[in-house]
């Protein structure tokens, strides 16, 4: 046997795996972008008319992750059948030259919007906006950082109001909780995130004054076991109601819930009563299912602004519970009226829920005094 | 429950994943093979479990599923490490990468998002034992996959050290020539050895579904995979030190959300605390410099009738 044929034969295996590792890796950071599964548009629907106007949606989760990619996914399907638009989804995507990538692929094949979900891609925008002047690229928070200062024409901030949603299921929490103590888990540390949580802990003390809100920082949207550990941590300290922040780690929760007959959670992002029948009680909708086909719509009517705060007052519902109905029916009838008292204040303006300019960091809650802010925790 | 039994309770399930893993690395390596891709192995062990438990509902085929999984991952990186004797070092990587990637995919393919959820294993109280003041709650009310994973330390031990296989196996990963002058093939022994190794790694993915986290996301198993390489260094190969090791490891996870209730730890920033599981990586390094591997673990091992000609 000779060494030299060993020796190819060797490279060969190795470049057959290589080759294999790549193509893998690229179906799972491209989460099947040239697949049509993804790919959505109105013909055959009996929704809106058809347009020749093109979207991509690039996302940091999936559209089975229960969460945020979830919620962005739905959201597509719906722009496709609600605006006629050709959009195309595109999950699994964390790192900046992911988003580069598919953004370039996307823009040079003639798409005109590009909206990014993931946090920290800001800058991403910008560049993008700068090398592709026909296509507007989106982000779903508004400008924040060094040298986004006059981000160019065609990019467009939005930041839906996530934080509605965490304040109005913290005051379910506070009503709810037998214990008078609650827990919130939260993945990562930036400022749209630090709101949730904060707005969470606000909303229990604006019913409960007197209610503990145990807060604790995971640091990790992937793993549940983390989440699932540190909340099981709260419920051994009397918390019996759970909320996360926590991405696609959030089924941690519902999970250390499960195990815990007697607590309840809040998810968020989605509809989480599918995942966890008996320990859901609601689920806090930021409802991006509403807000892309927002969006692409203004897009194709040709008056999406450059940046763009959704909250009360749309025509669509930002930040609102969606409950799990069985396990909500459980809950007394005096509490359902006073969460309907603090829900309608939400959507009045008459609480005036901060926003993260004022409690974009982690604990800014507790220097915030509930009556300032529209509560009245007596009533 | 106090906060000190909680953390040590927490830390014994944490651990477990790791274990199995350990566990199966370990008789990998004293084998003779060095096998990297023990983070691969693991996702798709959890993926297959995760799977068959959501259209089956049944743990116990989902955890033969699991080790089914782990001996198909066994046949691929036997071919490459021991057939063909690639790097066993590239080829981990590369397999683990891959096995993210592909089990990633699937997920997102197969695994409704509806359903992910997987019921805890239930927890199991050893009558009597249980009952015990303060250790009682802590060590003997575990469910099934951890107080399996602890039987699972004395038999492999007795596996690598009191039977002919373990024999074999261990004169293969330190001196191959030694089993093959007694007639016996060093690839079969080895073969066998990646095989067991790797079905035990994927009962550790199992257990991180069924017993840690309750379902699967793509990023469940977390790095517990290069955990587990980190443990059997820290171990020197000694089943009844992986427990220590991974125990160590299962603490420092369990104790980052358990701080605040210790009055010692209860100002110490969070983001110290989580970096605690990595810091304990590194000092376990640096305690376990000057380990010797196996003496032909991680190389390759061409029969001496392939090398003279034959």
């Amino acid at each position: 046997m000779s060494t030299t044929g060993d020796g190819r034969r060797r490279s060969l295996a190795i470049l057959v795996l290589v080759a294999a590792c790549l193509l893998a890796l690229a179906l799972g950071a491209c989460g099947g972008s040239d697949s049509n599964d993804d790919s959505t548009s109105a013909a055959g629907t009996t929704g809106g008319a058809k347009t020749d106007y093109k979207v991509a949606v690039l996302s940091v989760g999936n559209k089975t992750d229960g969460s945020y990619g979830q919620s962005l996914a739905e959201g597509s399907a719906g722009a496709a059948t609600k605006t006629g638009a050709k959009v195309d989804f595109v999950g699994n995507l964390n790192t900046p030259d992911q988003y580069v990538s598919q953004g370039t692929s996307f823009a040079q094949a003639g798409y005109n919007m590009v909206l990014i979900g993931h946090g920290a891609m800001g800058p991403v925008v910008v560049q993008l906006a700068k090398k592709f002047p026909d296509t507007t690229f989106c982000h779903t928070l508004l400008p924040f950082g060094r040298g986004m200062e006059n981000p160019p024409r065609n990019t467009c901030f939005f930041f839906a109001r996530g934080e509605l949603g965490a304040f109005r299921a913290g005051a379910l929490a506070g009503l709810i909780s037998r214990s008078g103590v609650v827990g919130a888990n939260q993945a990562l540390v930036f400022p749209a995130l630090n709101a949730q949580i904060n707005d969470f802990a606000l909303g229990v003390k604006c019913v409960n004054p007197r209610a503990d809100v145990l807060t604790t920082i995971t640091n990790n949207d992937a793993d549940p076991s983390p989440t699932k550990t540190a909340s099981e941590a709260q419920i051994a300290k009397g918390a019996d109601v759970l909320f996360g922040a926590t991405g696609t780690a959030m089924a941690g929760v519902f999970q250390a819930a499960n195990d815990h007959p007697g607590t309840l959670a809040i998810g968020q992002y989605v509809d989480a009563a599918p995942s966890a029948p008996r320990a859901v009680v609601a689920s806090t909708i930021v409802n991006y299912q509403d807000v892309v086909p927002y969006l692409v719509q203004q897009g194709i009517d040709g008056r999406l602004p450059q940046q763009q705060v959704l909250g009360s007052g749309l025509p669509i519902r930002i930040g609102y519970l969606k409950f799990n109905d069985p396990v909500y029916a459980q809950v007394s009838a005096d509490q359902k009226a006073a969460y309907d008292k603090i829900d309608a204040a939400v959507e009045s303006d008459a609480i005036k829920v901060p926003g993260p300019d004022r409690v974009g960091n982690p604990g800014d809650w507790r220097n915030v005094d509930v009556s300032t802010i529209g509560c009245k925790p007596a009533a | 429950m106090s906060t000190t039994q909680l953390v040590l309770a927490t830390g014994i399930t944490l651990m477990a994943p790791i274990l199995w893993a350990a566990l199966g690395e370990l008789i990998t390596e004293q084998s003779g093979t060095l096998n990297v891709g023990i983070e691969g192995v693991m996702i798709l062990g959890a993926f297959t479990t995760a799977l068959v438990y959501q259209r089956s509902g049944s743990p116990v085929l989902a955890l033969l599923a699991a080790v089914g999984s782990g001996l198909l991952c066994a046949v691929m990186l036997g071919a490459l490490y021991i057939r063909r004797g690639t790097d066993q070092i590239v080829t981990g990587i590369v397999f683990s990468s891959a096995a993210v990637g592909i089990a990633a995919v699937l997920s997102e393919k197969l695994l409704s998002a509806d359903s992910v959820q997987v019921s805890s294993l239930p927890t199991l109280s050893i009558p009597l034992l249980s009952k015990l003041p303060w250790v009682g709650p802590v060590l003997f009310e575990q469910n099934a996959l951890v107080f399996a994973a602890l039987i699972a330390v004395p038999c492999v031990w007795y596996l690598m050290h009191r039977t002919w296989f373990g024999l074999h196996a261990r004169a293969a990963g330190e001196r191959p020539l030694v089993p093959e002058t007694a007639g016996l093939s060093v690839r079969g022994i080895r073969y066998v050895g990646l095989a067991l190794g790797c079905a035990l790694t994927a009962v550790g993915g199992a257990t991180l579904v069924l017993s840690v986290a309750g379902t699967f996301q793509p990023g469940v198993t977390n790095g517990r995979g290069f955990i587990a390489l980190a443990v059997v260094v820290l171990a020197r190969w000694n089943p009844y030190r992986a427990v220590l090791g991974a125990l160590i490891f299962g603490l420092a996870q369990a104790l980052q959300f358990q701080a605040d209730s210790v009055p010692v730890l209860a100002d110490v920033p969070t983001s110290i605390l989580l970096m605690v599981p990595y810091v304990v990586a590194v000092v376990v390094v640096l305690l376990t410099h000057g380990s010797r591997y196996p003496g032909a673990a991680g190389a390759p091992y061409r029969p001496r009738a392939e090398q003279v000609g034959f």
